[in-house]
């Protein structure tokens, strides 16, 4: 599948000259203006998690107090709400090099070397997401993760809502939710996926809050039984089909043609969107216009980026380092949850590229 | 001894009880109407138990049942194990 955005680099690419007769300067200013456009993209490509410096944060601990009718002699009772907890974010570092032979440069066309610095920001947008995946569909804490690239400190990072006893903040009427047995990650209540299934997904995450437009993204293995659910689920129609006019119409459009990462209808107001990088039997859900469920953490404001970190000339040899600092963790604690289609007990799926 | 109510009280009760004004629609009686609540409740009860696990939670990851701090949980013993 053709995906990306034409950059820069695309010029390089469509060049049939060797390195040596574009020039390695001007081979190499079009590499470097095509990653800092990279950059940009990926800076706003994961709408459910902000950049952020910070590496812990509290969380929860809102909770109901009540107010006492007292004489004139009374004072209420003194009262507190449950401690929040702390959690942590994760900082990793990746990198990779590029490695060449001067004479590689005398017979390799620019074609050649775009496509290798191609290569390495697609593995950049791949990292990335798995990261992602990785603080989604992990539904355990790992506690003291000792934060190596800094100064070892502990940190506790958090799964998503997972019963470990935390305090949760109350909902938005008053609502309470046991930290104990209260948990984000789902499994299919009967022996397959049923309405309900979703239904309950969705209503885990709406409980916490009254506002927003809340998301549902699943796999496309799972598309053809949420489409046959048709008692909650409007599909987006062909811009070019005219609906028929004895059933509900949703205002979205599908895009026909783009299988794996589009929007196909609403679920019982939720908007469903086919997603690439969500396993199969597995959904998620949060809610856009709320705090985000996850934070990018990053060592300055805008480090977390694909970056040239070392040129290496060692003759014969020649090397280029690129490298990322960046890690993903669960922040808003209530505003996600996964489902697992595939059984009736929450499995972690097995996290890769 | 338990007080009794007079006859008199009783009736004097019972023409002081609102006489009930609400009127069930056609073909649907107060028991079905009481039948559809029921089952609407144990719906949402039904719903509502899938966010909720046993205190500490349960997942399965690499194959093994973990809490929600990823340490493993022991099988129960058998009755009259040791």
């Amino acid at each position: 599948m053709a995906y990306g955005t034409l950059t820069t680099l695309d010029t390089l690419a469509a060049s049939q000259q060797t390195i040596a007769d574009i020039g390695e300067d001007n081979a190499f200013r079009a590499i470097d203006a095509s990653l800092q456009a990279h950059n940009e993209i990926m800076r706003s490509l994961v709408p459910f998690a902000e950049m952020t410096t910070d590496r812990q944060r509290r969380y929860g601990g809102d909770d109901n107090m009540s107010l006492d009718e007292v004489d004139e002699f009374g004072r209420g009772d003194a009262q507190k709400i449950a401690a929040g907890v702390t959690v942590g974010f994760p900082l990793r570092l990746f990198d990779v090099s590029v490695q060449w032979t001067r004479k590689y440069f005398q017979n390799a066309t620019g074609a050649e070397l775009a496509a290798q610095f191609t290569a390495v920001q697609k593995a950049h947008r791949k990292r990335v997401i798995r990261e992602i995946k990785r603080a989604i569909f992990t539904p355990t804490n790992t506690d003291n993760w000792v934060d190596r690239l800094v100064d070892h400190v502990e940190l506790d990072l958090k799964a998503l809502v997972n019963a470990d006893s935390a305090a949760i903040p109350s909902g938005p009427n008053g609502e309470s939710f046991d930290g104990a047995t209260h948990t984000h990650y789902l499994a299919r209540a009967g022996g397959s996926l049923a309405a309900s299934d979703i239904v309950a997904l969705l209503e885990t995450v709406r409980e916490h809050y009254n506002s927003g437009q809340q998301m549902l993204y699943i796999n496309r293995a799972q598309e053809a039984a949420v489409r046959a659910m048709d008692a909650n689920f409007t599909a987006y129609l062909d811009a070019r089909i005219v609906g028929s006019v004895t059933e509900n119409q949703s205002r979205g459009t599908l895009a026909p043609t783009n299988l794996y990462n589009r929007a196909i209808g609403v679920f019982d107001g939720a908007e469903v969107w086919v997603k690439p990088w969500v396993p199969a039997n597995y959904m998620f859900t949060w809610i856009d216009g709320v705090p985000p469920p996850l934070v990018e953490r990053e060592r300055r404001a805008g480090s977390g980026n694909l970056v040239l970190a070392a040129e290496d000339e060692a003759y014969p040899l020649r090397a280029r380092t690129l490298e990322a600092e960046f890690g993903f963790g669960v922040w808003n604690r209530t505003n996600g949850a996964v489902l697992y289609t595939g059984n009736t007990s929450y499995s972690a799926p097995t996290i890769t590229d | 001894m338990a007080s009794r109510k007079s006859k008199k009280a009783v009736t004097k009760a019972k023409e002081e009880t609102p006489a009930a004004t609400a009127v069930a629609p056609e073909g649907f009686t107060a028991a079905q109407e009481r039948q559809a609540r029921a089952a609407k409740v144990q719906a949402e009860a039904e719903a509502k138990k899938l966010d909720e696990t046993v205190p500490g939670g349960v997942y399965i990851v690499d194959g093994r049942k973990v809490n929600a701090h990823g340490e493993p949980i022991k099988a129960k013993k058998e009755e009259g194990e040791e």
